[in-house]
């Protein structure tokens, strides 16, 4: 019964409508538009002039150019799955490095690709007028590149008998990350900015359910409401009060986030992988961690229940802001100037971890976001239930 | 008359304040007692205490001669609570509202929907069964905040000032309301700081004053307690110095006051009036109007504590 009652009162909450499922929504629907277009749109785009200049030569390195060449080759893009009839780049011979910054400077080319074969590395150089388009191009190539070459290079060491299929299978996803993509720098990996500034803003849907962990405090503590003194007064076991109050929001949290999920990947057209049950758990935690913090911020912070649910709002905007929901570059600056607020922002570490989870061949670093995260919803938790059983009013 | 709820030498502070002092007092089953006092009299802390609301530093709180705790779900179970503030849940309907609380108490489902019906028509909230509390206007929201905490006929109840900010209209509906209730065999406790409220309806009054226990009986009794037991008004002209002194110096009289147009007279017991006019008369006074007031429960507390009880 309060189960029941607990759903439909959360239900009917505007604000928990509002900013766990519509704003999420209209945000990803305002991010769709502005980067592809208000229909389906591809960003359509002129084939970036750029040079080549090999510094040492390797397989790494003849292969790049043929990469390139093919992505030089209206035919051969058409061919392929990459969504584009025309060329993706345009290459313009360049004798020497000098040569070819002289015409970045000179706009002649956008991007120049310093090929080290030996040290199996690209460096991309572009001009100060670069547009996003000639970014977003130069970076995923070569990001792309280098990783599909070191799948190939490890395939040829552990399973040289599957090299073809291997092979096959990544000539065909190099292009994958179509022109709409750009990278940004972080620990040692790189993000698509579209994709991140999506997941971004699943994550802040999730957080966004800390106002739940308020109400539910709130409505099951006799000193912070008089509703809650009524249910304090009644001979029902706080304990399976909290326990229904609590899992009710938490349902209904969750149950958004999947919807979130499920209109991300079919409205927008953004991927999320096939890890259904690494999904599954990283829905799961994220909202138990908005909801043990909601319960932190309900039980220690001051003031009324609109001045903690601001007060939790402002913390979690801070925390999606500095994990690049707005500028996308922020993560990547915080990594160089001030790498410890990457590390303990929580937006950003689920960020970190949903993208890796989507893009990773490996878990390894999803995982260990996740414990981060479940840590510190441990530790919110087992304090709030602290506080909650030495509360003056009616214990647990 | 047994004794229901025994409360002995309760104590509470918070940091240096004394919020409530040494503070007993018993209710008895089936009686309607007054708990009357200014804001921060204590009345609401003892009720807190006594729900187990709130921890208390000394003393005893005892209902059907067991302790009070938070852990006592049998007394809680006998208990009803109306506070101060409506307290209900505004994104449920009152139907939802009512069925919420009462389930606290009540698991089964029929049951329960026959109490829900019940408390709907004892506050007669029928028409507004699928309004949302911010749709009703104040008297029907303390009639809602009523019906949440009665709905599963409890033993014992609690009114924390249930009138407050109300028309007199849905005030009258609500004190009716209360007297039913007695009537139904339930034992209650009103706390308010209007006193017409408390003397209309208390069967005994506990007058607190800074957590303390300022007098204790029946509206006679306690006005018995005090001295003026009669306020004389007077309409007359011209009346003298002298003549006031006069007035001032018969047997009974606490106080004599003439603002030109009203004598004003504090009386003990006695055949005052008779006295007054008697004086007046001799003097040739023309005398319009007269009126004899009886005290009434701010006179007690106003003779106990030395101000007034109402401070709104």
């Amino acid at each position: 019964m309060m189960f029941t009652y607990y759903l439909r009162k959360t239900l009917r909450d505007k604000g928990f409508i509002f900013w766990s499922l519509a704003f999420p929504l209209l945000l990803m629907l305002c991010f769709n538009v502005t980067f592809m277009g208000p229909a389906k749109g591809e960003v359509d785009f002129e084939p970036v002039k750029s040079s080549i200049i090999v510094k040492s030569e390797s397989a790494f390195s003849e292969e790049f150019c043929n990469v390139m060449t093919n992505l030089a080759d209206a035919e051969t893009v058409k061919n392929s799955n990459m969504g584009y009839n025309h060329a993706i780049v345009e290459l313009v011979d360049s004798p020497s490095q000098e040569d070819a910054e002289k015409k970045i400077l000179d706009k002649e080319i956008s991007v120049l690709y310093l090929v080290d074969g030996e040290n199996e590395s690209v460096e991309v150089k572009v001009g100060d007028g670069a547009n996003m388009t000639t970014l977003m191009v130069a970076r995923s190539v070569v990001e792309s590149y280098r990783r599909n070459y070191m799948i190939m290079k490890d395939a040829a060491v552990t399973a040289p008998d599957k090299i073809e299929t291997v092979m096959k299978t990544l000539s065909e996803s190099i292009p994958v990350m179509k022109a709409k993509t750009t990278y940004l720098g972080d620990d040692g990996s790189s993000a698509n900015v579209y994709m991140w500034y999506f997941y971004s803003t699943i994550v802040m849907g999730m957080f966004f359910n800390v106002t739940s962990g308020i109400h539910t405090v709130f409505d099951i503590q006799g000193n912070l409401s008089s509703a809650g003194m009524r249910t304090s007064v009644s001979p029902t076991k706080k304990a399976k009060i909290l326990l229904s109050a609590f899992m009710a929001r938490y349902t209904l949290a969750c149950g958004v986030t999947f919807f979130e999920l499920f209109a991300m990947n079919k409205f927008f057209s953004v991927p999320v992988g096939n890890r259904i049950f690494e999904i599954i758990i990283f829905v799961l935690i994220g909202n138990l961690f908005a909801m043990s913090l909601g319960c932190c911020f309900g039980l220690f912070t001051k003031g009324d229940e609109n001045s903690r649910d601001n007060k939790a709002t402002a913390f979690i905007m801070l925390s999606v802001f500095l994990s690049g929901e707005m500028i996308v570059q922020l993560p990547g600056l915080l990594e160089k100037n001030l790498p410890i607020i990457n590390k303990i922002n929580p937006a950003t570490i689920m960020n970190f971890a949903f993208y890796r989870l989507v893009n990773y061949p490996t878990l390894n670093g999803f995982w260990m976001n996740l414990i981060k995260i479940s840590v510190a919803t441990l530790v919110f938790l087992t304090v709030s239930i602290m506080k909650l059983r030495r509360e003056k009013y009616a214990a647990l | 008359m047994s004794e229901i709820i025994k409360v002995d030498g309760l104590v509470k502070r918070y940091k240096e304040l004394i919020a409530v002092d040494n503070f007993s007092m018993t209710v008895n089953e089936g009686e309607i007692l007054g708990l009357l006092g200014p804001n921060g009299s204590g009345k609401s802390t003892t009720i807190n205490c006594i729900l187990s609301l709130l921890e208390f530093d000394k003393g005893s709180i005892m209902i059907h001669g067991k302790e009070m705790s938070p852990k006592a779900y049998d007394l809680k179970s006998e208990i009803g609570v109306v506070p101060q503030e409506v307290s209900v849940f505004e994104e449920l309907t009152v139907y939802e509202n009512i069925d919420f609380f009462c389930g606290l108490y009540v698991q089964d489902k029929n049951e329960r929907k026959k109490l829900v019906q019940e408390a709907i028509d004892f506050v007669e909230l029928n028409d507004f069964k699928k309004f949302r509390p911010k749709k009703l206007s104040g008297g029907l929201k303390r009639r809602l905040n009523i019906a949440c905490g009665i709905a599963h006929k409890p033993k014992i109840i609690f009114f924390d000032e249930p009138t407050v900010a109300v028309d007199p209209q849905s005030r009258n509906k609500i004190l009716e309301g209360i007297e039913e209730l007695r009537k139904q065999g339930a034992t209650i406790i009103y706390t308010s700081h209007y006193m017409e409220e408390v003397e209309q309806l208390a069967d005994r009054i506990i007058i607190i004053d800074k957590g303390q226990l300022i007098a204790e009986g029946s509206v006679d009794e306690l006005k018995s307690m005090i001295k003026k037991s009669e306020m004389i008004k007077i309409e007359a002209k011209g009346i003298s110095e002298e003549d006031l002194d006069k007035i001032r110096k018969l047997d009974n009289i606490f106080n004599a006051e003439y603002d030109g147009k009203m004598l004003k007279v504090e009386a003990g017991k006695g055949n005052n009036v008779v006295e007054i006019i008697k004086v007046l008369e001799e003097k040739g006074y023309k005398m319009k109007n007269v009126y004899s007031e009886q005290p009434t429960l701010n006179d007690v507390f106003l003779e106990f504590t030395g101000k007034e009880l109402r401070d709104d």
